[in-house]
């Protein structure tokens, strides 16, 4: 129970730090958001056994994580939910590529070592991307860009009424779970054979609400879309980070840095 | 089964988001040529919303001690058909790769395409509808239901599969990973379909008209099959074509043919020319062969490895303390300011 409560809690955490005034929070959605298609394609695109070369880009986050003064904490909690799937696709690489590439320390070092070390970096990075652009710009933000880049108008609709209902849906789920579990104590959960009228109920207490929701709507002047208002243009500093930016990507995904740096010592 | 940025290739991610872009484009136009109810998109943002808080009540499976929860997915679409389910489950996507970091940004179109377009446009107007037939009744509900959903996780874990290997991420043998995964995938569509057929029979007894107007499409009429087809047909040839020939370790039939006439694959280079179009190829490659550029053996330059190490070591801690930097730069102009 408590952990659902929990989990509705964070729902809306990450809108709470969109609303920040930092210097990432004041730059124009669009450029937050081609940068950060930016830092996946140069991420993804290093191959299979690399390491090194994706250490550099270590500094993306750790950099724009305190400038945009987003808490480290909820981030990392956040990484969770992307783990098991990209563990196993790790781990099937210590299994099934044992080719022994060189030894350290008399260790032998395989490549599927590194192949797993490299997946956990790239899901690393990569979430921590995506997150801070959804730690640093306002759903409605994206959704008018959205519009602005010709997505189709009712998906972008959608995103935002479902968000927008999410919350309040989740308070109607919590409220018939706690129901149900105070007259069955000692259960961990909905009974299976209880399933179906319980998430039935859900489901239709969810269209009444999503009928009364309509009407209010309608009563304050919904004709079907929502409108927004013009995109504003880029401003010089918005146009110095897409520019910038992506080329330190570019120059940290041809030349190996940490191997470059570490020649220096050694 | 929400697939991450970190075990996808460019190419493959790229390329399923154009396919599942086509998708969306196209069912949110034909939705609204067909002047969809504008009272149903409010419902699309609820019921999406619906499908969060679902996910997130566990329910508890007899005799094996673990739990589990719905997808969605058909339960979607026999209540508001199969293009507005569709572009529900998108939107889900969407805000569960956003605020929840559930599924990559560049994986989105993967989801999308295994979680939305395989139940909502494939096995919902294939399967289920014709299933159901066009007397409705809590009887006929069961077969289709677990079936439409059990197909639906099957063709998606088939789906991950075959986005996993293509992507050359992993070193998993296709029928070992086939074999891991969909196993597990009936189990829980299994579940799944069964509980899905619960919810529908509730919603059947209580509401029938939910269901039926869902079905025979009045207010939504239902894409047409023959045209998704026809497009997603177009679009697997391109994209197939395109990654197999991004992404196979074997050679293509150009090198084999090359091979066959020349007993080398590759083709040797010679010139002034050649060698600098090869040079420059080199420096600027985004994406060479997944092949460990180095030797592979004991003597595999450990200079280079020690290099790596301690530059790699150097780089992250350069990170991690430009981050604290910052943060006591803000905390101090906090302070001062306050």
């Amino acid at each position: 129970m408590s952990s659902i409560q929990k989990v509705g809690r964070e729902i809306y955490l990450m809108e709470r730090l969109a609303q920040g005034t930092s210097a990432l929070h004041c730059l124009h959605p669009r450029a937050k958001i081609v940068v950060t298609f930016c830092y996946l394609v140069a991420v993804v695109s290093f191959p299979r056994t690399e390491v090194l070369g994706l250490v550099s880009f270590f500094l993306y986050p750790a950099i724009l994580i305190p400038v945009s003064e987003t808490p480290w904490k909820p981030l990392f909690r956040r990484l969770l939910p992307a783990l098991p799937f990209v563990a196993l696709g790790g781990i099937s690489n210590l299994l099934f590529d044992r080719t022994t590439l060189f030894f350290l320390w008399g260790v032998p070092v395989t490549s599927g070592m590194q192949a797993c070390l490299s997946i956990i970096e790239k899901a690393g990075l990569s979430v921590m991307a995506v997150l801070l652009l959804a730690a640093t710009t306002p759903l409605g933000e994206l959704s008018r860009e959205a519009k602005g880049m010709k997505f189709p108008g009712v998906l972008v609709d959608l995103v935002v009424l479902t968000c927008r209902y999410l919350g309040l849906l989740w308070e109607e789920g919590v409220t018939m779970y706690t129901a149900y579990l105070l007259r069955a104590p000692g259960e961990k959960g909905i009974r299976m054979r209880d399933a179906g009228p319980f998430l039935g109920n859900l489901l239709l207490r969810s269209i009444s609400r999503a009928e009364r929701v309509y009407r209010a709507m309608v009563c304050r002047g919904f004709a079907g879309e929502f409108g927004y208002c013009n995109s504003t243009p880029l401003k010089p500093g918005d146009l110095l980070f897409i520019s910038a930016v992506p080329g330190v990507f570019t120059f940290f995904r041809l030349v190996n840095f940490p191997l470059l740096l570490g020649g220096i010592f050694v | 089964m929400h697939m991450a940025d970190a075990l996808l290739s460019p190419a493959v991610g790229v390329s399923m988001c154009a396919v599942s872009a086509g998708a969306v484009v196209y069912a949110a136009a034909k939705i609204k040529k067909e002047e969809l109810d504008e009272k149903k998109i409010p419902v699309m943002g609820v019921m999406g919303a619906f499908v969060f808080a679902a996910q997130m009540i566990n329910f508890t499976i007899p005799a094996t001690g673990s739990s589990g929860h719905i997808g969605g997915g058909i339960l979607l679409a026999a209540v508001l058909g199969g293009g507005p389910a569709f572009l529900t489950i998108t939107a889900v996507l969407i805000i569960q790769c956003l605020l929840f970091a559930d599924g990559g940004l560049l994986a989105l179109g993967c989801n999308v395409f295994n979680m939305g377009l395989i139940p909502c446009l494939l096995v919902y107007p294939l399967l289920f509808k014709p299933l159901m037939g066009r007397s409705f009744g809590v009887r006929r509900l069961t077969a289709p239901s677990i079936l439409g959903v059990v197909l639906g996780l099957q063709l998606g874990a088939f789906a991950v599969v075959v986005e996993t290997l293509a992507s050359g991420i992993t070193a998993l043998p296709f029928a070992t990973f086939l074999a891991f995964m969909q196993p597990i995938h009936l189990a829980i569509g299994l579940v799944e379909g069964i509980v899905t057929a619960a919810v529908l029979h509730f919603v059947f007894a209580v509401r029938p008209e939910l269901l039926e107007s869902a079905a025979a499409g009045t207010k939504i009429p239902a894409v047409p099959m023959k045209k998704v087809l026809l497009i997603l047909g177009v679009l697997t040839l391109v994209t197939a074509g395109g990654l197999s020939l991004y992404a196979s370790g074997y050679p293509d039939g150009l090198e084999w043919s090359v091979e066959a006439v020349t007993g080398s694959s590759e083709l040797e280079a010679r010139g002034v020319i050649h060698s600098a179009a090869a040079f420059l190829q080199k420096t600027t490659a985004l994406l060479p062969d997944y092949d460990f550029p180095q030797e592979v053996g004991r003597s595999a330059v450990p200079g280079t490895s020690a290099a790596g190490l301690v530059g790699g070591a150097l780089t992250f801690g350069v990170a991690i303390s430009c981050g604290l930097v910052i943060s006591a730069m803000k905390k101090k102009a906090k302070n001062k300011a306050a």
